[in-house]
């Protein structure tokens, strides 16, 4: 690597040592992603740079917690094998020894606070970036009574070329790809408030006290490995 | 107060209490009432302050061509020989009582090879030594020196202490060594009356308790715990050790009327014999006779079956389950000490591998840590580096593309091309940054060998516990193995068996049935004689009836007046007896109540029982507290003849119950460390748990099976 000279364009108490509490490149990747691999392609000739939409605020924040809580997103695919099969006991044992072998729990839990509709981060700052830099643009629809009902998050062709021509192959970056495919191949289909209530049936993340930081449930994954695959993470 | 006036005081108020009975005159009944000239002043409860012990036994022979050589010194105190049944205990403690009364009831199969004994004693300040050289069957050649067996071996030539006391066989020692203890210890010789043995005895005999009687204060057996002194004359034992004032002409006074009766009991069966045989044919006695003779040999026989040393069979089966149940029980009590000591491991080892846990897992929060410290650099590296390389093009307050020359202006300023501030910038390393990242990965690869020794740790004691569990379980089984429940139930039926075919002798019952019928004997052989003179003069005097209605009266003013002077000691007694009581665990015991028959009450809960009722597990030490509080009352308030020398054969003989066991471990104890230097103990026991009741240089031991000697 070289050296690299980086705006200060990130608020003034991140620097080299803390920058662990919060990340805001981090954030910022993951958001992209998450309207990368969740948004539908989209064509209207009088927005020709516009070529995927993404239609629901509350989606990216489950998504967001997914990707932010392995041990939930184990937790869920275990449940969705209970109910559907999918995964096959194959992968599903596969994909959750993985996360388990790699101590994703540990290494890659970021945590999110409990609001008043469940995980919530503040997403307008990311998006004023990521749409100033113009990889996203964003656009609410409001009601008579001046309320945004329905937020639309399109990604451009510029945004597209910069995730799959330079992201795609930082090593950084690798895990999120790997991991929002994922999300995509077993939850893709799921709508916001789908998601939202699946997240719901937790009980600990129900029983979360508003302000709190969501706990973590590894200890809940083991047990429930245990009775599925009769052996212990 | 002279004797003649408190026998003439005595007689005078009998005469009184004899009105309208005027056949005997005063003189007459101080004839009856007189015996040796001290008979009255005989007797004191003071001690004698000496006390019999036991320096050193030495005994040896030849057993199967080999030869066997056994010595022992002894110190005050409890001396345990601790052995498996059936190994020579108890032979030693009767090579000891050989030695000290000339009563011999060693087995033939010792005495086949034994030769020689030497036994050296205290008595006060001098020393004594006995030696018995025992030739072949009956052929024993007693001495008794009056000095100790070092100056034996070394005496001086103008010395006469090497001359012996005594010197012959077993029959005349018995003699000379009971005056030596009755002169010692003053004693004297209590006496009661038995029928007589010989064919042609009506009359009553009088016995004398001799030193060997009293020794039965001393040697306590196993099959006499029940009892508190063994024998038929208990309460005279017990009135010897305390010798309290007028015990000597109570008991002859009580003798005298035995006889007295025994007379009058003749002379009323002859006279009815004489009112009848004229109406008895000749045959029919002679018939009857006959048939008193054959029970008589039959209860003869059966005494004698009964109090034959010789074993049964069963005898032996039971004394060998006993013994395998003794070491199934020790072998029981080992393993369950050992799996509560695995328990307590277990427990320990558990701690330390939850503590060593408890540190892997502060090793993998400071690994990860560092992990994600890794992460979260090349994370800001190269997303920092994407991100940053990227330029606003659109202003996000409007949305408005920003133009062409607000970009100029900010590569000519420096400034933003928003809001025209002055744009920061930040160099950033990325060497640096590889450094951070490289020493943090030495840092983890640090912590993980630590952790990994610690895992290693882990391991070990994981693998420790393991290991001991498995030794529990090992414990466990043989503790099944051991059978002991079946073992019991073997023994209960052995000794069921036993009580059929042995019961045990009872000297009483005997007396009863034999009584009878030698009186009857005597009564139709007087009848034969005086046949065919039917004409004999009728005995008309009640002579005896008066006399005996004397002495009754005598021995209940006598019997008072004991009561009255004894009371202090006897309280005295009757309080040390009960602190033992407390002292030995049986701390239910209320009172103690020594009565004028010289039997106890015991009361417990508000209950009164006698000896015999209290619980076999609590008799022994009932027994002991008793011999103790004789020993107490001698040292510390002089009273009291006890010589303080006990021998306890098999005090646990076979109680498996743990507790029990520990009770007589304790009151051992508990007599070593309160009396050590005022009495002597000897107890001959195959319980090894009883080995640690006393310093180990007083406990002789001896492996599974082996022989003392």
């Amino acid at each position: 690597m070289g050296n690299y000279t980086f705006l200060r364009n990130i608020p003034s108490h991140i620097h080299l040592v803390s920058f662990m509490v919060t990340n805001p490149y981090r954030e910022r990747l993951r958001i992209l992603l998450i309207l990368y691999f969740f948004s539908e392609p989209y064509h209207n000739s009088l927005q020709p740079a516009f070529v995927q939409v993404f239609r629901s605020e509350v989606k990216i924040q489950k998504i967001d917690f997914l990707i932010r809580y392995p041990s939930y997103l184990c937790y869920e695919l275990m449940r969705l094998y209970e109910e559907r099969g999918s995964p096959n006991f194959t992968d599903l044992r596969e994909i959750i020894k993985t996360i388990f072998d790699h101590q994703e729990p540990q290494l890659r839990t970021d945590e999110m606070i409990r609001f008043f509709y469940g995980a919530y981060e503040e997403l307008d700052d990311i998006l004023v970036f990521l749409k100033s830099v113009g990889l996203v643009d964003v656009s609410s629809r409001k009601s008579v009574g001046l309320r945004d009902i329905q937020k639309e998050y399109f990604l451009t062709k510029y945004g597209v070329d910069k995730i799959e021509k330079i992201l795609y192959s930082l090593p950084a970056a690798r895990w999120y790809f790997d991991r929002c495919e994922l999300i995509k191949q077993y939850f893709g289909d799921l709508s916001g408030s789908a998601f939202k209530n699946r997240q719901y049936d937790i009980e600990v993340y129900r029983d979360t006290p508003l302000g709190n930081y969501i706990t973590d449930i590894e200890h809940l994954v083991k047990e429930k490995y245990s009775d599925l695959f009769h052996t212990q993470l | 107060m002279s004797a003649l006036f408190e026998v003439n005081k005595l007689a005078k108020k009998i005469k009184s209490q004899l009105k309208g009975e005027s056949i005997l005159t005063e003189e007459e009944i101080i004839n009856l009432l007189t015996f040796d000239e001290d008979a009255y002043q005989r007797d004191s409860p003071r001690s004698v302050g000496k006390r019999l012990q036991i320096l050193s036994l030495d005994f040896s022979g030849t057993k199967g061509g080999q030869s066997v050589q056994y010595t022992r010194k002894f110190t005050s105190g409890v001396h345990l020989w601790v052995g498996d049944n059936l190994k020579g205990k108890s032979s030693i403690f009767k090579i000891i009582k050989l030695a000290i009364t000339g009563d011999n009831d060693l087995a033939g199969d010792v005495l086949s090879w034994l030769e020689q004994i030497w036994l050296e004693f205290s008595l006060g300040s001098n020393t004594y030594s006995v030696n018995i050289q025992i030739a072949g069957p009956s052929k024993y050649n007693v001495e008794f020196l009056n000095t100790d067996r070092k100056t034996l071996e070394a005496p001086h030539p103008d010395s006469q202490t090497n001359q012996p006391l005594f010197k012959g066989g077993l029959g005349k020692y018995e003699e000379f060594i009971k005056a030596f203890f009755f002169k010692e210890f003053d004693y004297y010789s209590m006496q009661w009356t038995s029928k007589a043995s010989g064919k042609e005895e009506i009359h009553l005999r009088t016995n004398n308790a001799s030193w060997k009687t009293y020794f039965k204060s001393v040697f306590l057996e196993a099959q006499d715990y029940n009892v508190l002194f063994y024998g038929g004359q208990a309460e005279l034992i017990f009135q010897m050790l305390l010798s309290l004032e007028l015990t000597y002409p109570i008991n002859r006074i009580k003798i005298k009327k035995e006889l007295l009766q025994g007379e009058l009991g003749v002379a009323k069966a002859l006279q009815g014999a004489t009112a009848h045989s004229q109406a008895q044919d000749q045959q029919s006695l002679r018939d009857e006779l006959t048939t008193i003779d054959h029970k008589l040999n039959q209860l003869t026989t059966e005494k004698n079956a009964a109090l034959s040393p010789k074993p049964t069979n069963v005898e032996i089966e039971l004394e060998q389950a006993r013994n395998r149940h003794q070491m199934a029980t020790e072998r029981r009590f080992v393993l369950d000490e050992e799996i509560e000591a695995h328990h307590q491991s277990i427990a320990r080892l558990q701690k330390e591998f939850n503590r060593l846990g408890d540190e892997i897992s502060k090793f993998d929060v400071d690994i990860h840590k560092r992990e994600r410290k890794i992460n979260d650099l090349k994370e800001y590296i190269e997303l920092g580096a994407f991100f940053s390389s990227l330029e606003v093009h659109t202003c996000p307050h409007c949305s408005h593309e920003v133009g062409k020359n607000k970009v100029a202006q900010e590569k000519a300023t420096g400034n933003c091309r928003l809001c025209a501030h002055e744009l920061e910038h930040q160099e950033v390393d990325s060497d640096e940054y590889q450094m951070h990242a490289e020493r943090l990965k030495k840092e983890i690869l640090q912590l993980t060998q630590d952790q990994y020794k610690i895992k290693l740790k882990r391991s070990d004691v994981e693998h420790e516990i393991k290991a001991t569990k498995q030794l529990i379980q090992k414990a466990n089984t043989e503790i099944t193995n051991l059978a002991i429940p079946a073992l019991l139930t073997t023994i209960n039926k052995l000794k069921q068996a036993l009580q059929q075919t042995t019961t045990p002798f009872d000297i009483e019952a005997y007396l009863g049935r034999v009584s009878p019928l030698m009186a009857r004997k005597a009564v139709i052989e007087e009848k034969l004689k005086i046949l065919p003179f039917p004409s004999l003069p009728a005995a008309s005097d009640n002579r005896l009836e008066i006399q005996i209605q004397a002495l009754d009266l005598a021995l209940e003013e006598l019997k008072l007046l004991r009561e009255t002077k004894s009371q202090p000691f006897v309280s005295i007694l009757e309080a040390l007896y009960l602190k033992q009581l407390h002292a030995f665990g049986l701390s239910h015991y209320e009172r103690v109540e020594i009565r004028d028959d010289f039997k106890i009450n015991y009361s417990r809960n508000g209950e009164v029982c006698t000896f015999d009722k209290i619980s076999p597990g609590e008799q022994l030490r009932a027994k002991l507290g008793l011999y103790i509080a004789l020993v107490e009352l001698d040292v510390n308030h002089q009273l009291g003849h006890h010589p303080r020398f006990i021998i306890l054969d098999s005090p646990a003989k076979e109680e498996g119950d743990n507790r029990f066991v520990e009770g007589i471990r304790e009151t051992l104890g508990y007599i070593e460390n309160a009396f050590g230097d005022n009495l002597q103990v000897f107890v001959g026991t195959a319980e090894r748990n009883l080995a640690s009741a006393v310093p180990m240089s007083k406990v002789e031991e001896r492996g599974e099976n082996i022989f003392f000697f």
